[in-house]
């Protein structure tokens, strides 16, 4: 269907919905025509009007909303074809959907509505709407046809009639103008006539006038030509000489003669007029002839209606000739019909057949002589009803059997009895035959049809209509019913997608006149899901004016079986050829015409893709991506040259990702339409292959850098071959010997012995084994050698004797060596001790035995835990035992027992013996006592414990210089600057007052320096203090009395102070820097205590291995540590902004601290306080 | 000629402050001198007027010990801030310690223009002004 001869009417009372679908119509369909109507009514105007297409329908619409425009729709005889589309935004409303169907919607288009959908559908009723029309019309041209059919029997019929009327009128006018003639005779005088022998007119009777129309006096005085048409008057001078001589030959005169002829006469008014002339002789008195008499009878009438007649009659004759027709009339009474010559031709009779009711029975085909008679007696005689019956007859002169239609109307008398039949009969016998063929092939076919139990389908191919029979739908396992509505989309649907296509190309094949018919074996759907296979036959039956095809007829047979049947032999054929499943084969096929891809279920577990139908690129996009070049030329060639390809390449199998190879050959049919493949996995092979290179690789690798060197000799020892390694192995070069006797210098002690071997091996057969011997080297050394030795035959000839020889040079030495350590381990200074796996001892060296003070039989079987003390921690055995079963080298020292109770330090070496196959089969250690090295060892440390505590002090004194260096540097450095810059502003003023405040300046300077210096002085007196004695202070009681001296302070910062020294409730240390430290703490913490808590001060000792941790803790402001960490301690060094701050209580507590060997350090956060701790060491407790 | 806007003198020591303060103010080439008493207070200043020029210091004579944060602490919040300010600022640290340590210590810092001893005579300010 062209889109501009579309017209879509969209009916929606939203205006903004009119215009959207509109502008979607206008996209979708550029040419259509569209329609729009606001309302219900408006819109049913509207289609009455325009016969749209398609129809666009609002459901809720104001007035008439859309199921009642749709069911006016369908409820009227013109508009209800056209299909309508509901446009809802009620998505999911089912009722909705349902009430819409039941009024007779077609489809339904949900908001907002997709361009695509819109399309799709509207296509879709279209093609609805066609096939409705061409249903209808269908309908119609039927109808037509029926009545065409009836009008033209009736014509052919009335054709009949009126022959058979015009026949009767005919009748009818001769018998009129016989009348007339009659009349004529008796009416009207002929005309008498005389003339002279010249022809000269001498009488003529006054009915001339009547005759012709000239008077007397007029016709006499005409000549011969004015009288005749001048044929006739020549035929009437002609015919006077004639008479006259004719008869003045005569002897005698012949009175009685006569002579009738014919003459046109010339009428006054024109006309011709035909007399039929009698002429007579005319004789005088003497019996002389002297003229001639005529008659002339006016036969002008007369002729003229015979002459309409015949015409008629003739006209009759090739009307009835033609439509081969005959006519007849039957005589009831006297048993006698006429009939015309077709008639006679039809029956194959002559004019002297018995035409009676009899003859005409044996006219009549045998078969159906009795019926024919029946219904003539019965219909037409007796029920008096007019013949008409088609029949068969045997036609007399041939016998052929023709088919004759007959007609005969009735006649009555007016007593109402049968006088006459007239009537028709035609020869139908062509026509017959043609149908009785037609009947014939129709009901053969329905035979056929029936024996093969064949689907039949009848498509018609512009519509798309398709009609199909029950069987068509029984084959898919259907009713008719369930396919309906039929059409080429109800097979699209059930037809197998690559069929389909190639099905169509068949088809259109077909259309062209390349194919004599359609024949396909296709695969359809069954209902069941099942595929099935149909055999489907079809030609075109009738074609269009325009040479178009359309109407194709066809036949869908069941040919599964037989397909599954074949299907089973391919697969089984192909199961045998390829083994597929089990070798890993898999094939797989592609049209490239239709890119129908379709792989095989081995192809299938090859790429691992389960019961997937795979597309050609999922296929190629599981390769890997370096294949794919080589892959594209394969792929073009293979294409474009018809050139097969054998490709290996990986892939990663879709279900597991695994890397397989995959080996892939290809071929094209010839026309290049299909590509056949099968695919291989080849992976086990490959690996194999891969194997054998690496195998064949070793192989290789051993033979080159094999030890044994290979030779071959003949009969009389001359070197035939020698392999690669003759110089490595023996020393001799093998090229320079081919041919000739290798020059082995064998050892003097050896030779006998080897001598005999060999000729033992020449003469015997008998193998040389491993025969190890020495040989002397160009340079005099020894080499070792084992030589084996065997005979070779070919063709059971002896042809070489074959030798393989060894260096075992540096084995021997390895021997020998072995020998010697042996030797070295008995005699070994270390003790030596072999355990198996389990740890019990299998061999212990003499020095074993002479350290420990066992004797090797008395250990043998025991565990060297005999040994074991317990100085040496439970770790260190858990250890080395965890070491050396990993296989590794455990090193480390135990403090062993000896048998006599005596300790001693061994240094021990454990390491595992492992066999060829890594497996742990013994324990060797080797020990050495070391107890003397360990009292040494031990004087060390203390020496170098002695340093490191006299760098630590030197560190920290230096630490204090430095110190003291940045206090000079600063605290006394700061106030000297300060008066060294008065003195000089001193210098320069002049007013009184500058000077005074000058001077006042001096004293805090002054101050400050002086308090620097106490503080310095106290501190180098700590540092000094080496006097100071210590002692054991009650903590508790220190902080009491330090406490009670700051009783003012403590009180009016409202603090509380803890004390938790239970652990240790004693410090040894002096109890003058103690009480200063505990001072300076406090003190600190009331100072910079918050102000938004009262003061809560906690003193605490811990218990730390050997020393006392004392700590005191405050929830005062804090430090920021980030910032002042390292600066904390130092003197002169303030925090806060605090005006007591001064800077000197923490350095002079690190002072003390440090001066008794103790640490101090602080943790804090700021805003939430700080503790600091003091570690007072070697408590001793 | 005043060619020096706003000087900024951080240091605790109030009679050094006092005297040193005295003797920028005869050299007549300082227009403004701002004391600041330990480098956190200097610091805030230099943040809050970050944006605006006139406010900020073209010199800041730094002590090194001080409470709160000192010379040292607040050069390493400078550095950190500097590239904020719109304002090249030209910094002496100006010390009483003459231990080698700190004067390595500050010839490591960008910043930091010179390293003075106290006192400064008011040539050597002077001097020091006439350069910027």
């Amino acid at each position: 269907m062209e889109n501009r001869k579309i017209k879509i009417l969209s009916i929606d009372d939203n205006l903004d919905n009119l215009i959207s679908i509109n502008a979607l119509l206008k996209e979708a369909f550029p040419e259509a025509m569209t329609f729009a109507a606001t309302n219900g009514l408006r819109g049913l105007e509207l289609a009455a009007k325009e016969d749209p297409h398609v129809i666009l329908l609002d459901i809720i619409m104001p007035e008439m909303d859309g199921f009642e425009v749709c069911r006016r729709l369908k409820a009227h005889d013109n508009l209800c074809n056209i299909p309508v589309i509901f446009v809802t935004a009620l998505k999911e409303d089912k009722l909705n959907r349902v009430k819409a169907l039941e009024y007779g919607a077609e489809a339904f288009l949900s908001k907002p509505i997709e361009e695509i959908e819109l399309k799709a559908q509207i296509k879709a009723m279209i093609k609805i709407r066609q096939a409705n029309f061409e249903k209808l019309n269908r309908e119609l041209r039927l109808q037509t046809l029926v009545e065409e059919k009836t009008k033209e029997l009736r014509a052919a019929n009335e054709v009949t009639w009126e022959l058979l009327e015009k026949l009767k009128k005919e009748n009818e006018a001769r018998k009129k103008s016989e009348e007339r003639y009659r009349i004529i005779n008796e009416k009207i005088s002929d005309v008498v006539w005389l003339m002279d022998l010249t022809g000269k007119s001498l009488f003529v009777s006054p009915s001339i006038e009547n005759f012709t129309g000239y008077t007397i006096e007029e016709y006499l005085s005409q000549t011969i030509q004015e009288r005749f048409t001048p044929a006739s008057a020549k035929l009437a001078a002609d015919s006077l000489k004639q008479e006259v001589n004719y008869q003045l030959s005569l002897k005698t005169p012949q009175k009685d003669y006569r002579k009738i002829m014919e003459l046109e006469y010339r009428c006054k008014d024109g006309a011709i007029k035909i007399g039929e002339i009698l002429i007579t002789p005319f004789f005088d008195e003497q019996n002389k002839l002297s003229g001639l008499h005529g008659v002339t009878r006016d036969i002008t009438e007369r002729i003229k209606s015979f002459q309409d007649l015949q015409r008629s009659e003739a006209f009759l004759a090739e009307t009835q000739r033609i439509a081969n027709l005959g006519s007849y009339s039957f005589d009831f009474i006297k048993n006698i019909w006429t009939s015309s010559e077709i008639m006679d031709a039809i029956f194959g009779i002559d004019t002297t057949f018995d035409k009676t009711l009899e003859g005409w029975t044996s006219i009549l085909h045998p078969d159906l002589q009795k019926t024919m008679i029946e219904y003539f007696a019965q219909e037409v005689i007796g029920k008096k009803n007019d013949f008409d019956k088609v029949y068969k007859i045997m036609r007399i002169n041939d016998r052929e059997e023709r088919w004759v239609h007959g007609i005969g109307k009735l006649r009555f008398d007016l007593n109402n009895q049968l006088i006459e039949m007239v009537g028709t009969v035609q020869d139908i016998t062509e026509l017959k035959h043609v149908e009785l063929k037609l009947s014939n092939e129709r009901q053969r076919l329905e035979g056929i049809l029936e024996g093969t139990h064949a689907g039949t389908w009848e498509w018609n191919i512009q519509t798309g209509e398709t009609v199909f029979n029950e069987r068509w739908a029984e084959i898919l396992g259907y009713t008719l019913e369930e396919i309906s509505p039929m059409s080429v989309a109800t097979w699209e649907k059930l037809s197998q997608a690559e069929d389909l296509i190639a099905s169509n190309i068949l088809i259109e094949k077909h259309i062209k006149g390349e194919l004599d018919y359609y024949e396909f074996e296709s695969r359809m759907k069954h209902k069941d899901g099942s595929w099935i296979w149909v055999l489907d036959r079809g030609k075109i039956m009738q074609w269009n004016e325009h040479g178009e095809p359309l109407l194709m007829l066809g036949t869908h047979q069941d040919i599964t079986e037989r397909k599954n049947t074949e299907a089973a032999l391919i697969k089984s054929e192909e199961n045998l050829k390829h083994g597929e499943l089990i070798s890993k084969f898999g094939n797989w096929k592609l049209n490239t015409e239709t890119n129908y891809f379709e792989i095989s279920d081995g192809a299938r577990n090859i790429f691992g893709l389960g019961n997937n139908t795979p597309s050609l690129a999922e296929i190629q996009h599981m390769r890997l991506p370096e294949y794919d070049a080589m892959m594209d030329e394969a792929i073009r060639a293979l294409k474009m040259e018809r050139k097969p390809y054998d490709v290996e390449y990986k892939i990663k199998r879709q279900n597991d990702g695994e890397i397989i190879d995959i080996q892939s050959k290809a071929e094209a049919n010839i026309e290049g339409t299909n590509i056949f493949g099968i695919v291989q996995d080849i992976s086990k092979y490959k690996k194999v292959e891969a194997e054998l290179r690496k195998s064949e690789a070793l192989f290789k690798t051993v033979v080159q850098s094999s030890m044994n060197l290979t030779t071959l000799s003949d009969k009389d020892d001359l070197l035939v071959f020698a392999s690669a390694q003759c110089q490595a192995v023996i020393g001799i070069p093998a090229e320079k010997y081919l041919g000739k006797v290798l020059p082995l210098i064998v050892h003097p002690e050896d030779k006998e012995m080897i001598r005999e071997k060999w000729e033992t091996l020449k003469e015997m057969g008998e193998d040389i084994l491993h025969l190890e011997y020495r040989i002397i080297n160009e340079d005099g050394t020894i080499r070792w050698i084992s030589h084996s030795a065997k005979q070779v035959f070919l063709d059971g000839k002896l042809q070489y004797n074959q030798s393989t020889i060894r260096n075992i040079t540096d084995h021997k030495i390895s021997e020998n060596k072995i020998r010697q350590l042996s030797q070295a381990v008995e005699q070994s200074p270390t003790s030596i001790v072999i355990t198996d796996k389990l740890g019990n001892i299998v061999y212990t060296n003499p020095m074993f035995s002479k350290s420990s003070g066992y004797s090797a039989e008395e250990v043998l079987g025991q565990n060297p835990r005999i040994l074991k003390t317990e100085y040496t921690p439970k770790e260190t055995y858990q250890e080395m035992w965890s070491t050396i079963r990993e296989g590794k080298n455990w090193l480390g020292e135990f403090y062993n027992k000896k048998k006599n109770g005596e300790y001693f330090w061994e240094d021990v070496l454990i390491s595992a013996i492992t066999n060829d196959k890594g497996e742990i089969t013994n324990f060797i250690a080797i020990k050495t006592d070391i107890t003397d090295r360990k009292l040494e060892e031990k004087k060390k440390d203390l020496a170098e414990l002695d340093l490191l505590l006299k760098t630590k002090t030197l560190t920290s004194a230096n630490q204090q210089l430095t110190d003291f260096i940045n206090v000079i540097s600063h605290n006394i450095r700061g106030p000297l600057v300060n008066l060294s810059m008065l003195v000089e502003f001193l210098e320069t003023s002049q007013k009184e007052e500058d000077i005074k405040m000058l001077l006042e300046k001096f004293k805090p300077v002054i101050n400050n320096l002086n308090e620097t210096f106490d503080e310095l002085l106290e501190s180098l007196q700590v540092r000094n203090d080496k006097e100071i004695t210590s002692e054991y202070i009650p903590i508790k009681d220190l902080v009491k009395t330090t406490t009670d001296g700051m009783e003012v302070e403590i009180k009016r910062a409202g603090a509380r102070i803890e004390i938790d020294i239970e652990e240790a409730p004693v410090i040894y240390g002096p109890t003058l820097y103690l009480k200063s430290i505990i001072y300076n703490l406090i003190s600190n913490s009331l100072k910079y205590r918050s102000i938004s808590r009262k003061p809560l001060i906690k003193i605490k000792t811990k218990v730390v291995n050997n020393n006392i941790v004392l700590s005191v803790t405050d929830n005062g402001l804090g430090i920021d540590l980030s910032k002042h960490k390292h600066n904390l301690f130092k003197i002169r060094r303030v925090f806060h902004e605090h005006p007591d701050a001064k800077g000197f209580g923490l350095y002079m507590t690190k002072t003390q601290v440090e001066a008794i060997g103790g640490e101090i350090w602080v943790e804090s956060i700021p805003n939430e306080g700080s503790t600091f701790f003091i570690e007072f060491k070697n408590q001793s407790l | 000629m005043k060619n020096v806007k706003n000087l900024f003198l951080v240091d605790d020591d109030d009679i050094f402050v006092f005297l040193t303060k005295t003797t920028i103010e005869r050299t007549g080439q300082v227009e403004q001198t701002t004391v600041f008493t330990n480098g956190q207070l200097a610091l805030d200043s230099i943040l809050k007027n970050k944006n605006n020029p006139e406010l900020l210091p073209d010199v800041i004579l730094l002590d090194l010990t001080m409470p709160i944060l000192d010379g040292w602490q607040f050069l390493e919040e400078f550095d950190l801030i500097k590239n904020l300010i719109s304002k090249t600022i030209t910094i002496y640290i100006l010390s009483s310690s003459m231990a080698p340590h700190d004067m390595e210590r500050a010839k490591h810092l960008s910043s930091i223009t010179d390293y003075l001893i106290k006192p400064v005579t008011a040539d050597k300010l002077k001097h020091l002004l006439d350069k910027l």
